[in-house]
């Protein structure tokens, strides 16, 4: 992540969490999850939630496919809130209670980006 | 509530209490009847056609029980085929890509090329092959059909049934679920699960687990008050293939991100949304398909497509769990859950919600199941019960039985 990465301007205040949580893939997103404190995840979490709907809103009015950069990033943002989401509204853990190790899972995507 | 004969469809035999032989878990000569009498004859759900929208565009699938690398393609003249990935040459692999687009497959040993539709084009140095007939040394095709966007194989030579006949009762899925519209995926996939096929697959067959071993991520979602132990609203069979009618539980309370990824997105309903029941108005009318029942709780149908695959038609998104043998006590996993395309980040932001819980569900199975397997292997119980509201699993067990012991795989 390069230190020129900006978020659009009413999302500056999530700017700390762009090296930890701005990834391109599920998988990556996952493995953040799964290898962070619930005190990272719920923090993350946290400082996502008030700001999700404007987020979306705001993301809305791109096509999805063809985000700007700090839009790109913001939105690697969101999709990494729904990962938190699982954690925290679901297992209230970032891991699972019975769970193979994560290597042996692989995840992909057709079509869902744009 | 318990499970009744009133909700089990007319044509579905009757299989009894009886408990079940642990035999075809655990046994090498089953397996090997399995490869030559279920897997060699049934159509197996190989891709989608989506997949391979244009002419030249292919998938490659490996069928391990049958030792197969299936290249599916679209030719030139817009036909999908299903060809063995193998050279008339030398009997190399031609494409080792797992996907792509190309007017000719080259062969990376001594590049021999095929076209699209199977035909060898190019033999480099063919004065040195004097009695090569090339007409004849085309790839080796596989029965290949498509139904519901769906891409069937058939390793038979000649299939005594079409694929139609072979889905028979199902067909109208076509009418009342068609996936045309359900092109963007996301893909679960274990390349190894230690069990047998059979062992990983009925761990999708029934709800009756839902509250227990995924008590954190699905409890409350389909086991609402009055039906504690998920019993299914309905079943039905159709012919080798089955049909299991879920309730959600429409009680359940979604927490705020959740909540929010529903409301930004209309075409998505989750497992407990209020929502269900009027889109099912639209969905599901004139139908007795989905939701045989009229339940206001119509969660989900999950179509046994005998013999590995487990279609769970919900509303908003369809998964396609196929579980393929590797041996007797490993086998491959492969979840496919297909969606309408998302047309904004709301829309995507809610699929990768409802993803990643779907995801984590689907790996809470897998160490039960590798550690039933040894428990299978160990000696420990000679039978395992199943309960009335397990229909799915013991119509399944006795379908594959039936085939092993000799009736055609064919309805």
């Amino acid at each position: 992540m390069s230190d020129a990465v900006t978020l659009p301007e009413e999302f500056a205040a999530l700017a700390p969490y762009v090296a930890g949580w701005a990834h391109a893939t599920n998988a990556e997103r996952l493995h953040k999850r799964m290898s962070s404190s619930m005190a990272e995840v719920q923090d993350f979490y946290d400082a996502m939630l008030p700001r999700l709907e404007a987020a979306l809103v705001h993301l809305d009015r791109f096509p999805l496919g063809g985000l700007p950069p700090a839009e790109e990033t913001l939105y690697r943002l969101v999709l990494a809130a729904g990962e938190a989401a699982v954690a925290v509204e679901i297992y209230r853990a970032p891991t699972l209670p019975l769970a193979p190790d994560a290597s042996r899972v692989k995840v992909y995507y057709a079509n869902m980006d744009g | 509530m318990a499970f009744t004969a009133a909700q089990i469809g007319a044509g579905t035999p009757d299989l009894g209490d009886a408990p079940l032989s642990l035999t075809p878990f655990l046994s090498p000569d089953y397996f090997a009847a399995e490869r030559e009498q279920v897997f060699s004859r049934s159509w197996l759900n190989i891709a989608r056609g989506c997949e391979v929208p244009k002419p030249g565009d292919f998938v490659v699938r490996d069928v391990e029980i049958r030792h197969a690398s299936v290249l599916v393609v679209r030719g030139q003249d817009g036909e999908v085929r299903a060809f063995h990935n193998v050279c008339a040459h030398r009997s190399a692999r031609i494409e080792w890509r797992r996907q792509g687009s190309c007017k000719l497959f080259s062969c990376p040993y001594h590049a021999w090329s095929y076209d699209t539709e199977g035909r060898l084009r190019g033999v480099p140095g063919l004065e040195n092959f004097p009695t090569l007939d090339k007409a004849a040394n085309g790839l080796t095709p596989i029965a290949c059909e498509v139904w519901n966007d769906l891409v069937f194989i058939n390793f038979a030579a000649e299939p005594p049934q079409s694929l139609r006949e072979f889905l028979g009762g199902l067909l109208p899925f076509e009418r009342d679920y068609p996936l045309a519209d359900m092109d963007a995926s996301a893909t679960v996939e274990v390349a190894v699960v230690n069990c047998n096929w059979k062992v990983f697959l009925h761990a999708f067959l029934e709800a009756y687990h839902l509250n227990v071993l995924h008590g954190r991520s699905l409890g409350n979602t389909f086991n609402p008050p009055d039906n504690p132990q998920g019993d299914p609203l309905y079943y039905r069979a159709f012919g080798r293939h089955g049909c299991l009618t879920i309730g959600a539980n429409l009680e359940r309370r979604a927490g705020p991100m959740e909540t929010l990824s529903q409301r930004h997105a209309a075409d998505l309903l989750s497992t407990g949304g209020k929502a269900r029941a009027s889109a099912y108005e639209e969905l599901g009318s004139g139908t007795r398909l989905l939701n045989p029942t009229g339940a206001a709780n119509w969660a989900l149908e999950g179509v046994v497509l005998f013999p590995n695959v487990m279609w769970l038609a919900a509303m908003g998104s369809c998964t396609l769990h196929k579980v393929w043998p590797l041996d007797l006590e490993r086998s491959r996993f492969e979840s496919i859950t297909y969606y309408p395309r998302p047309r904004s980040v709301s829309e995507r932001f809610a699929r990768e919600l409802r993803f990643a819980l779907f995801r984590d569900t689907i790996v809470e199975d897998i160490l039960n199941t590798e550690y039933s397997q040894q428990a299978l292997r160990s000696g420990a119980k000679r039978h395992m019960h199943l309960q009335r509201g397990e229909i799915a699993i013991r119509h399944h067990y006795h379908q594959v039985d039936r085939v092993v012991r000799g009736e055609t795989a064919h309805v």
